[in-house]
C-alpha cells in the first residue's frame, strides 16, 4: 500500500484518523494530532501505558461487590463493570487502545449473561487491552485460557473421553480461520480433545468465604482430565496440547486473511482490495502477526485517507455515544457513566453482552427503527444539556456542564457547530436547513435546535 | 441463581433512553387476506429429543442416563412419543386438535454451527448460496417493506431482502420521539434533500421510522390486553404482537425469538425453564387473541436451528446435533403428528437423521396460509404437509 505523503496530513486527516482510530475529540485535540504530523500522530495512538488519564477510575469492582453483598440496594460489581469501561472510553488519553479493546471484545465475544462474573469479564477485558496490539497468537493463547471464555464456551465441561466441542469449533469458525477457512468436522472433534482439562478457579458469589476466589478467577489445568493421545489437526498429526492447536490454527493462511479483512472492515471500509490485503499479508508474515504493525500500516496508508473512505462507515453505538461526549470535552460523573452504558445498549450495543459468540455484525445492521429512534432521543437530550444518568430513588440528576458554541452571528454559530460535531463547517442542504430553522435568530434556543438538527442529520451517523 | 435473575438484579432502573420501535404497514399488502403467521425462533439449538420425547424407545434412555425424561413424566401423545412436562399448557391445544408437531425436521448435509445452520433456516437454502431471508423475499415479491416485523434487538437474516431490511422493534410503548414539534418539523425538512452512499441509507431509514411512529401509535392506542402474560421477554414480545394484530395496523408475518437453548451443560433445569416460558407465553397470546377476536387469523410456527446429539455429554448437557422437531399452533391447524420420527438406531455421526425437509413446512405456511406461492419464495416446489385445515 502506498503511504500518505506527510504534507497531506492536516486537520481534516487528523479528524478522520481520530474518528476511526479513536472516538473523535474536541477541535483542540484534533489540532494537536494534526500538529504532530502523520508519523507521530499514528505513533501517539499506538503508544500505550497505564497513565492514560483513567487512573482515577471511580468504579472499584471489589468494593462494589462487597457493598452489594451487605446491601442489596447497592449497584454491585456488574454495574460497576459497565461504568468502569464507559469511564475509560470517555476519559482515556489513549483512545486507540479502547477502540482496539472494543474490536477484540466483538471478536472474542463473551456474554456476562452466561459467564455470570463481572470479575472474569473485567479480567478478559484487561487481557484484550494489554495484548491487543501485540502478536495475534499471544492474544489467542491468552484468550483460550481466559476464565470468562472458558466458562462462555464450555471449555471447563470438556473432559477426556467426553469432549465438548464448543470452544474448539468457535476457535476456528470465529476466532482464527473463519467459517470458510478450510477446516472439517473432524478438525473440530480432534482439537476439542486437546482442550480437555482446561478449566478455571472461581468461587460462589453467594458465599462470603469464597470472595477471594470469586474476585480473582484464574486458569487451571486439570491433568487428569486431559486427553494426551494423538490428534490429527489441519493436516498435522501429533500428541497435541491446546497450545499446539492454537499455534497451528493461527499459523493457517486463512487466519491472517480473516483477521486482516476484519480489521480493515472495522477501521477503513466495508470492502478490502486485493492489493491492500496482499500488502497487509506481507506485514503479517514478516512480523509474525503483530497487530501494531498492521495498524501502523493502515493508518499511514493513502487508501485509509482516500475520500472514498471518509464518512462512509456507520458509527457503532459506542462510537456514536462516546464520540458525542468526547467532542463536547465533557467528563461524565459515575451516574452518567451508567446512563451512557444504557444509552448505548438502547442503541443496540450492550457492552459485555454481545448478541452471541459472533459479536456485533456492524455496518447497516446497526440501523433499525428502534436504534435510529434511540439515537435521536439520545442526542435530543444532548442538545438540551441533558445526559442520561442512573440515580437512586429520590436523588437529583447530576448537573451537566458543557457549553454549546454560540457565535456572534447565525453563520458563526453554524460554522462552530459544524466543526464541533462534523469536523467541518456545514455545507449545501444541511446548511440551508440550519439557516431556515434559525431564521436569523442567534439565541440559546435556536442554538439548541440547530444542535439537534446537526446531530440528527444522516451525516452524524457516519465516521 | 438463574441467569435471568442475575441480570434483573444487577441492572439499575434506567431513566428514559431504552428506546424501541418498529414499522407498521402504510398500505394493505396484497398477501394473506387477513391471515397472520407468527414465527417463533428457539435460538441455540433446542433439544428436540427432550421436547418431543420418543419415550418408548430404549435407545433414547440408553444414550441419556442422566437427562432423559422419565416415562412417567412424559405427556403422552401417542404410543411412541410425548411432550416434555413443562409443555403442559400446550396440551389444551393438543386436546382441541390445534397443535401440530412435525418430527425429524432438518435439511440435507446438516451443519452443526449455530450461525451456519441458522443462516440455512433463515435463507431456506441448505447450499448456503442465498444471501437474503425467506421472509425478506416475501417483502420483495410484493414490494412491501411492511409485510413483516421482527420483535427483538436486531433484524434476523430471515427478514433481510436483497434491497430491503425489514423492521425490528423491541416494544411499542417506548416507540416515540422525544423532541419539540418545531425541531421535528425542521428535521423533516432537512431529511427532504437527497444524499448519497450510507448517508442516503440513513436518511431513508430515518424518514421511514418517523412515518411508522405515527401510524403505529394511532393504531394501538385502543388495545386492552385480554390475558395475563408472564413476566418474560418472549411474552412481552407476543403481547406487543397481539396488540398490533388487534389494531390491524401490523404486518402479515411476525417474528420473535427466545434464546438460551444451547444447553451444553445443566440441560434439565435450563430447558425445563425455557419450555415453561414458551408454553405459558403462547397460551397467554392465544387467549388474548381469542378476546381480541383475531384468534382464527393467526398461526404460530416454531423452530430451532438444529437439534442436539442423541447421547448426553459429561456435563448433563448435549452438544450440537442435526434433525429436530417443529411445532405449529392455531385454530386452523389440524392437530397431530407429522413426519416420521428419526430411527435412533441409525444415526449420522451420533445425530438423528432428518425425515422431513424444513422447507416443506415453510411451503405449507406460504401456500396454505399466507397464500404466497412457495415456489417463488423457496426457488423450488416442496411437498406440503397437511397440517392446515
Amino acid at each position: 500500500m502506498k503511504r500518505l505523503s506527510a504534507q497531506k496530513f492536516a486537520y481534516p486527516e487528523a479528524a478522520h484518523l481520530l474518528r476511526r482510530a479513536g472516538f473523535s475529540g474536541s477541535a483542540k485535540e484534533i489540532q494537536s494530532y494534526a500538529d504532530l504530523g502523520l508519523e507521530l500522530a499514528v505513533e501517539r495512538l499506538l503508544y500505550t501505558s497505564s497513565d492514560d488519564g483513567t487512573e482515577k477510575n471511580p468504579f472499584d469492582l471489589e468494593k462494589m461487590f462487597i457493598e452489594r453483598q451487605n446491601d442489596k440496594t447497592m449497584p454491585g460489581a456488574t454495574n460497576g463493570l459497565f461504568g468502569w469501561w464507559l469511564y475509560k472510553m470517555c476519559y482515556t488519553t489513549q483512545p486507540l487502545k479502547e477502540k482496539m479493546t472494543l474490536f477484540w471484545h466483538g471478536h472474542f465475544a463473551t456474554e456476562i449473561a452466561k459467564v455470570e462474573s463481572p470479575f472474569a469479564m473485567k479480567l478478559q477485558n484487561e487481557t484484550l487491552r494489554t495484548l491487543g496490539f501485540g502478536r495475534f497468537e499471544t492474544l489467542v493463547q491468552a484468550i483460550s485460557k481466559d476464565p470468562a471464555m472458558i466458562k462462555y464456551l464450555d471449555t471447563n465441561r470438556n473432559v477426556k473421553g467426553k469432549p465438548n466441542e464448543n470452544y474448539a469449533r468457535e476457535l476456528m469458525e470465529l476466532f482464527t480461520l473463519g467459517v470458510n477457512g478450510g477446516y472439517t468436522e473432524q478438525d473440530v472433534q480432534q482439537s476439542a480433545r486437546a482442550f480437555t482439562g482446561w478449566t478455571f478457579r472461581s468461587g460462589n458469589p453467594q458465599k462470603p468465604e469464597d470472595n477471594a476466589k470469586y474476585i480473582n478467577p484464574s486458569y487451571v489445568f486439570d491433568k487428569n482430565k486431559f486427553d494426551d493421545g494423538e490428534k490429527t489437526y489441519l493436516g498435522q498429526r501429533g500428541k497435541f496440547s491446546g497450545e499446539d492447536i492454537v499455534r497451528i490454527a493461527v499459523a493457517h493462511p486463512s487466519t491472517a486473511k480473516f483477521i486482516l479483512t476484519k480489521l480493515w472492515n472495522y477501521f477503513v471500509s466495508e470492502t478490502i482490495s486485493e492489493t491492500a490485503l496482499e500488502s497487509l499479508m506481507t506485514i503479517w508474515q514478516t512480523t509474525n502477526g503483530e497487530i501494531s504493525s498492521i495498524l501502523r500500516s493502515i493508518f499511514t496508508s493513502q487508501e485509509f485517507y482516500a475520500n472514498k473512505n471518509r464518512l462512509t462507515l456507520i458509527k457503532s453505538p459506542a462510537d456514536y455515544v462516546v464520540s458525542t461526549i468526547r467532542r463536547l470535552g465533557y467528563k461524565p460523573v459515575p451516574e452518567q457513566c451508567y446512563g451512557l452504558y444504557n444509552a448505548m445498549a438502547g442503541i443496540g450495543q450492550k457492552l459485555f453482552n454481545p448478541p452471541n459468540v459472533k459479536g456485533w455484525d456492524g455496518g447497516t445492521t446497526w440501523i433499525t427503527d428502534t436504534t435510529i429512534l434511540s439515537r435521536l432521543n439520545f442526542i435530543g437530550g444532548v442538545s438540551q444539556n441533558r445526559l442520561p444518568a442512573n440515580v437512586a430513588k429520590g436523588q437529583a440528576q447530576p448537573s451537566v456542564s458543557y457549553q454549546l458554541p454560540l457565535g456572534k452571528t447565525v453563520a458563526e454559530t453554524i460554522d462552530a457547530l459544524g466543526i464541533l460535531f462534523l469536523d467541518a463547517p456545514p455545507e449545501s442542504a444541511l446548511r440551508r436547513s440550519l439557516e431556515n430553522y434559525a431564521a436569523g435568530k442567534n439565541t440559546v434556543e435556536s442554538l439548541r435546535g440547530m444542535t439537534y438538527l446537526i446531530l440528527g442529520s444522516p451525516q452524524y451517523h457516519l465516521n | 441463581m438463574k441467569r435471568r435473575d442475575f441480570l434483573k438484579s444487577s441492572m439499575l432502573t434506567v431513566a428514559g433512553l431504552t428506546g424501541p420501535g418498529f414499522l407498521a404497514r402504510s398500505a394493505e399488502a396484497a398477501i394473506g387476506k387477513g391471515k397472520i403467521l407468527v414465527v417463533i425462533q428457539l435460538s441455540g439449538g433446542n433439544d428436540g429429543l427432550n421436547t418431543l420425547i420418543p419415550y418408548s424407545n430404549g435407545a433414547y434412555y440408553a444414550a441419556r442416563p442422566t437427562i432423559a425424561i422419565e416415562k412417567k413424566n412424559v405427556l403422552t401423545l401417542s404410543s411412541d412419543v410425548g411432550l416434555h412436562p413443562s409443555l403442559k399448557p400446550l396440551m389444551k391445544f393438543w386436546d382441541d386438535g390445534k397443535l401440530g408437531l412435525i418430527q425429524g425436521v432438518g435439511y440435507p448435509n446438516p451443519n452443526r454451527s449455530h450461525f451456519e445452520s441458522m443462516a440455512i433456516w433463515h435463507t431456506a437454502d441448505p447450499s448456503a448460496r442465498e444471501h437474503d431471508g425467506w421472509i425478506g423475499r416475501i417483502a420483495e415479491k410484493y414490494g412491501d417493506p411492511f409485510c413483516a416485523t421482527n420483535f427483538g434487538g436486531t433484524t434476523p437474516l430471515a427478514l433481510r431482502g436483497a434491497d430491503m431490511i425489514l423492521p425490528s422493534i423491541s416494544s411499542i410503548d417506548s416507540f416515540q420521539l422525544k423532541i419539540a414539534p418545531e425541531a421535528k418539523g425542521a428535521l423533516d425538512v432537512m431529511l427532504g434533500s437527497n444524499l448519497s452512499g450510507r448517508a442516503e441509507t440513513i436518511r431513508n431509514a430515518t424518514k421511514q421510522m418517523f412515518s411508522n411512529i405515527d401510524s403505529v401509535q394511532k393504531g394501538v392506542s385502543k388495545y386492552k390486553p385480554g390475558a395475563a402474560y408472564p413476566d418474560e421477554n418472549l411474552a412481552e414480545s407476543l403481547r406487543d404482537i397481539a396488540r398490533l394484530i388487534a389494531a390491524d395496523v401490523g404486518p402479515r408475518v411476525f417474528y420473535t425469538s427466545q434464546g438460551g437453548y444451547d444447553t451444553h451443560a445443566g440441560q434439565p433445569e435450563d430447558q425445563a425453564a425455557l419450555l415453561e416460558t414458551l408454553s405459558a407465553s403462547i397460551t397467554a397470546f392465544m387467549a388474548d387473541l381469542e378476546k381480541q377476536g383475531r384468534a382464527d387469523d393467526v398461526m404460530i410456527v416454531g423452530f430451532s436451528e438444529f437439534g442436539r446429539r442423541l447421547a448426553e455429554n459429561a456435563s448433563a448437557g448435549t452438544d450440537h446435533g442435526k434433525a429436530s422437531m417443529m411445532f405449529t399452533i392455531g385454530n386452523s391447524v389440524k392437530g397431530g403428528l407429522y413426519g416420521a420420527q428419526p430411527d435412533l438406531e441409525k444415526l449420522n455421526d451420533g445425530d438423528p437423521v432428518m425425515t422431513t425437509d424444513f422447507r416443506q413446512v415453510y411451503a405449507t405456511a406460504l401456500d396454505g396460509w399466507l397464500n404466497v406461492s412457495s415456489r417463488d419464495i423457496l426457488g423450488a416446489a416442496f411437498k406440503n404437509i397437511p397440517f392446515i385445515r
